[in-house]
């Protein structure tokens, strides 16, 4: 029984295209996340330049947070597409 | 008392949307807890914002940004990326959930790690960490009622006539009633927030670009400066910042309260489009730090920094029925997410905790009486929140920040049962109990932490360091049990 379960991850195998556009996108989304954390944010960490009135380090985070809501909306995007 | 009135307004309202959904879904269990699985995407959407977004966001994201600038920002950096787990464990949840009558996440992962000691330890997680939250959510409802009726209604009045309408429309409706209250009082927070963080800053400074400009050059510059500072005024170093951020991330979806709504979403594209969208609730949260950034210069040294919403409230001589409808918004902030938490640890504590033992078992199988459980459930707990909230002298803010880290515990459990076929009772078994210990371990003396990270990051690393060790050394789960989880 041992050798019928796989010892590493298993992903879907349905849609082979589908699970290679998921890990595009969690790839993409763990940079976004490192970009919120030490060592990218320290590089926008000053509250100069305001942009559009907000402090730097404030905008970087919108920004990213805007970043994330796109990656997200076109994977969502290409889903509805396939399943349809 | 125009102020109390338009309160008043407020819970009423909320006691009528709260009932009228409890005349629609069924009598069953399901109808109870899981709302026949038939939340839309404009429900689910508020449900899990609101349930999110409670006295915390309201009253302490402005305490946040008043006391320690730049570090509030955290609570934006780490929503994020939470919800995006939930875009690939919800639709999978709920298809198991149809297919098998689960409408708890501990009943899946009793199920797919066949362990009832599982399901028992985490109904016991649950309640505990949620009694917490919940009786934070009180002591925010207590606390606005005593304010602005100048302490004529005391805080122990205060929080009681709140909850009293939470639990009616729980007790009567379950999570459907949870579900259109919760979606009048997402309307109302964010009209309200966007409405003071806009106002604050143009009334006394003359806009939000001026505000900051004066706030950078003063000697809050430096709370300004990301990571911010630390709740003693020191700056936050980057190590605390970034640990607290991937464990905030990590737990955000594991929430009970919020992960069993993927048992009520109509379909999978509710789920996904709800994800989606779930980053627009989070830019409610801008305007919320907003109002406390205002305050740093217009009033110093107010504490505890949580007050400063009520306090710029009193002090900047609004009209009273802008003062009335800011005050039923904290009331809507904190009763939104009691009442999810209420239902969702008496939908727990009965489906997986008392449901394991044998007589109770046979009892709660015929007619109504599981719903019944659970509906004693949701009186019992919201007692015992409310003496905690109201008599007792315990530090509930300590307990729930060891919640948290004992909340992102179950991520690792939750990846694997979807994920990695190879992982069994055991390992999860090992894992959670090991993480568990280890994050309080860590929260009482942090001390002995080699780096100045968030407690819940070590927690987690010896969590999955178990799940994986213990799982490879000791005999796989059946092919079967693990097929309905993980294609092969």
């Amino acid at each position: 029984m041992n050798n019928e379960i796989p010892k590493g991850l298993v992903f879907s195998t349905k849609s082979p295209q589908r699970k290679k556009r998921a890990l595009v996108l969690i790839t993409v989304l763990c940079i976004l996340q490192v970009c919120l954390i030490w060592p990218i944010y320290p590089l926008f960490a000053s509250p100069t330049p305001q942009i559009l009135g907000f402090p730097l380090s404030f905008v970087w985070v919108i920004l990213i947070l805007v970043l994330a809501f796109i990656s997200v909306f076109k994977f969502f995007r290409k889903d509805i597409v396939e399943e349809s | 008392m125009i102020i109390l009135g338009i309160c008043g307004i407020y819970l009423l309202a909320t006691l009528v949307m709260g009932i009228i959904p409890g005349l629609k879904v069924s009598h069953s269990t399901t109808g109870y807890v899981a709302g026949d699985r038939s939340m839309n995407v404009f429900i689910l959407y508020f449900v899990l914002g609101a349930s999110i977004f409670s006295s915390f966001a309201f009253l302490g994201g402005p305490g946040w940004a008043y006391s320690r600038g730049a570090a509030a920002l955290y609570i934006i950096a780490y929503g994020a990326m939470g919800m995006v787990p939930f875009y690939f464990f919800g639709p999978k949840a709920r298809a198991l959930g149809v297919k098998y009558g689960f409408v708890t996440q501990a009943e899946l992962l009793q199920d797919r790690f066949n362990s009832k000691l599982l399901s028992a330890l985490l109904a016991v997680l649950t309640v505990v960490v949620l009694i917490p939250y919940l009786t934070l959510q009180m002591k925010g409802a207590g606390l606005v009622l005593n304010t602005i009726s100048d302490g004529i209604i005391p805080t122990w009045m205060g929080a009681g006539i709140a909850y009293i309408v939470v639990l009616i429309y729980v007790f009567y409706s379950g999570v459907m009633g949870v579900g259109w209250t919760n979606t009048f009082q997402g309307i109302f927070m964010l009209v309200i927030a966007w409405f003071l963080g806009i106002y604050l800053p143009e009334k006394m400074y003359g806009g939000i670009g001026p505000m900051f400009e004066q706030l950078i050059n003063s000697e809050f510059r430096q709370a300004l400066t990301a990571p911010g500072l630390t709740s003693s005024g020191a700056p936050w170093d980057w190590w605390g910042f970034s640990s607290a951020v991937i464990v905030s991330a990590m737990g955000f979806s594991m929430w009970p309260h919020f992960f069993m709504k993927a048992f009520a979403a109509k379909s999978d594209r509710t789920i996904k489009l709800t994800v989606v969208l779930y980053p627009t609730f989070q830019i409610f949260l801008i305007p919320i730090l907003l109002i406390g950034f205002s305050a740093v210069l217009a009033f110093p040294g107010v504490t505890p920094a949580d007050s400063i919403l009520p306090h710029v409230l009193l002090q900047m001589d609004l009209p009273v029925i802008l003062i009335g409808l800011v005050c039923a918004g904290t009331l809507a902030a904190s009763m939104s997410s009691g009442d999810a938490i209420v239902h969702a640890a008496a939908s727990v504590g009965v489906r997986d905790g008392l449901s394991k033992i044998p007589s109770i078992q046979n009892w709660m199988s015929s007619g109504s009486n599981e719903r019944t459980l659970i509906r004693i459930a949701v009186i019992i707990i919201s007692l015992i929140a409310y003496y905690f909230a109201v008599f007792s002298e315990t530090d509930i803010v300590s307990l729930l920040l060891g919640a948290y880290g004992g909340i992102a515990q179950m991520f690792p459990l939750v990846f694997a049962m979807f994920y990695w076929p190879r992982a069994n009772g055991k390992g999860a078994l090992a894992g959670l109990i090991g993480g568990i210990i280890v994050t309080l371990f860590f929260l009482y003396n942090p001390e002995y932490k080699p780096l100045p990270m968030h407690e819940g990051i070590y927690g987690l690393i010896v969590n999955i360091g178990l799940l994986i060790g213990v799982s490879l050394v000791t005999e796989p789960e059946d092919v079967e049990r693990i097929e309905r989880y993980t294609e092969l």
